[in-house]
């Protein structure tokens, strides 16, 4: 069988990561993971994913590493082009830290969100729209204040 | 040492110390004016009724003139109190010479504004305006005996002339005077400042308390989200073929995943709202939100049967609001009289606008809730008979947040009507 395009999944929770290797290897995708973003940006620069999935926080004490990880793949014009499907955990706020996908999100050079916990449906259709080019949001960003 | 004078007070606590010290003062305005005509009518004393009266006018008119002025020197709470002390104090020392010399049973009353600085002040605002009621009473006392400040005499009530002329009567009475001004200013700061500090502690430890809940929900609902990513995989039939009964069990389990991710959810919002830190207010349309919101649920109330009315009377208002938190609130309501109402039933969601607030009614047609319950419905984990959970305790949390309230009410025959109203 023919192998469909190759997606990375930078997640720090093995479970959720799993959980979505599983359908989108049923969707004949190639999948492979990373549990931290400094490794995850070293596979994207080697195995040079279509697309990739970005957890926003990591660890134990709950960073926003994924936010600085989009940045930095967009700041490297070998990976800038890949498209970013950024996973979060809607109407949560962190304590001491708050974001919104609907505001916050414009500010963000990432292609799209998905909504923690993950609906396999809603992941494989968004994956399939990112991967024919349905979207391009970042290519607007910086957004300006004004 | 933190500064723990009405400025480091937030602007509700600021708002209720001014109003306070008004409210004494009309307390006194009132008592004064009854004490002045009973002097003089039915116990008959000459007193100089004009300059006492005056006295009593002027007292009105600067608590008339504090009331209007307070909302704009809020900001600078402390030296407003510092300064109607001040003026209050003076107005005592006139009253007092006019109503018989400061040598006189009223001038305990110094120990009142001495109670007052104390609990209001900052302990050395406090202690300065112990010296100033000090020199004023010293200045007065000289004033009158030397006789550049000549009192009049009020027969039957002031002291006979040439009564208590020694030095060490005068001694005494300063000495009296100062250590009861000093003493008040003590023990009233004191107190206050040991309450003040028990309210810091007591907010330090709801807020502790607060982040904890955070924490524990926080990593709860993680855990919950990774099983449901897991279990709806299994279910959508991505992890391979699976036989019916295996497949029941999973979708029985993905169900209770569920409600649970939704009590963490719930859980994790109200330690945020209690933390102060989910609310943001911006200009919102209770219409916009509203309509968004009866829509919405229009497939949950299919789904058991009921039916869904949305009126929307409120006219296009717009209020300060947390948009966000206004919608979860009103979906809790909304959710809750859903669920309570039998199939056939009616939930009736209406918005009114009112002089000054946004009424919203939510009615249903649910059984009516006992006396013993009303008082409980938003309490955290009710769970009487026909309800549960945190719903709404979220609600009552966000309207109290927006300065507004909700109110539960039976209705004549059947159902009840959950009642929110927000300041517009």
């Amino acid at each position: 069988m023919e192998q469909k395009a190759k997606i990375l999944i930078i997640e720090d929770d093995q479970d959720v990561s799993e959980a979505m290797r599983v359908a989108l290897e049923a969707r004949q995708y190639q999948v492979d993971s990373a549990t931290d973003p400094q490794l995850g940006l070293g596979k994207v620069r080697q195995w040079r994913p279509n697309l990739v999935i970005l957890d926003v926080m990591f660890g134990r004490r709950q960073q926003a590493k994924g936010f600085e990880a989009a940045i930095q793949i967009r700041r490297d014009p070998e990976i800038a082009a890949i498209p970013i499907l950024m996973v979060t955990a809607v109407n949560v706020k962190y304590p001491g830290f708050n974001f919104s996908p609907e505001t916050d999100g414009e500010y963000l050079p990432v292609d799209g969100f998905i909504e923690k916990p993950v609906q396999p449906q809603d992941l494989v259709r968004q994956v399939e729209e990112l991967l024919a080019g349905k979207t391009s949001r970042w290519k607007q960003w910086p957004k300006s204040d004004a | 040492m933190r500064n723990t004078g009405p400025s480091s007070l937030g602007e509700h606590q600021r708002t209720q110390r001014l109003l306070w010290l008004i409210r004494l003062r009309w307390i006194a305005a009132g008592c004064l004016f009854v004490v002045l005509t009973a002097a003089r009518f039915p116990l008959g004393l000459r007193i100089p009724a004009i300059q006492l009266y005056i006295g009593n006018a002027v007292l009105l008119a600067v608590n008339l003139a504090y009331r209007m002025l307070f909302r704009r020197l809020l900001s600078r709470a402390n030296r407003f109190i510092a300064i109607q002390i001040n003026l209050d104090l003076a107005l005592l020392a006139y009253l007092l010479h006019f109503s018989g010399g400061v040598e006189n049973p009223f001038a305990v009353f110094f120990v009142f504004h001495m109670i007052i600085a104390g609990t209001l002040l900052a302990p050395r605002s406090a202690y300065l305006e112990a010296g100033a009621a000090f020199v004023l009473f010293a200045v007065l006392l000289a004033g009158e005996r030397a006789g550049f400040l000549p009192r009049p005499l009020v027969p039957g009530f002031s002291p006979a002339a040439g009564a208590g002329t020694s030095l060490s009567y005068l001694v005494a009475l300063l000495t009296a005077a100062a250590a009861a001004l000093l003493g008040a200013v003590y023990l009233s700061s004191t107190i206050a400042e040991r309450l003040r500090r028990r309210d810091r502690e007591l907010e330090t430890a709801i807020l502790e308390k607060s982040r904890y809940v955070q924490q524990v929900s926080h990593d709860i609902r993680g855990s919950i989200s990774a099983i449901q990513s897991c279990l709806r995989v299994v279910l959508d039939g991505l992890g391979g073929p699976m036989p019916d009964g295996a497949r029941s069990m999973v979708a029985r389990a993905e169900r209770r995943s569920r409600s649970l991710l939704e009590f963490a959810d719930d859980l994790l919002y109200l330690s945020l709202l209690r933390a102060g830190e989910a609310i943001g207010k911006e200009p919102a349309s209770i219409s916009g939100l509203f309509g968004e919101l009866a829509l919405g649920m229009q497939a949950e109330a299919q789904k058991r049967g009921l039916s869904l009315v949305a009126e929307d009377l409120s006219g296009g208002k717009t209020i300060a609001a947390d948009a966000e938190a206004i919608r979860r609130a009103l979906r809790c309501l909304l959710l809750n009289s859903l669920q309570r109402s039998p199939a056939g039933g009616t939930v009736t969601a209406r918005a009114e606008s009112a002089p000054k607030e946004i009424r919203i009614r939510i009615s249903d047609t649910g059984p009516r809730l006992s006396d013993e319950e009303l008082p409980h419905v938003f309490d955290d984990f009710y769970s009487g008979e026909t309800g549960g959970g945190l719903g709404l305790a979220i609600a009552r949390e966000v309207a109290r947040l927006h300065g507004g309230l909700v109110r539960v009410e039976n209705g004549p025959q059947r159902g009840c009507a959950f009642i929110v109203t927000l300041p517009s």
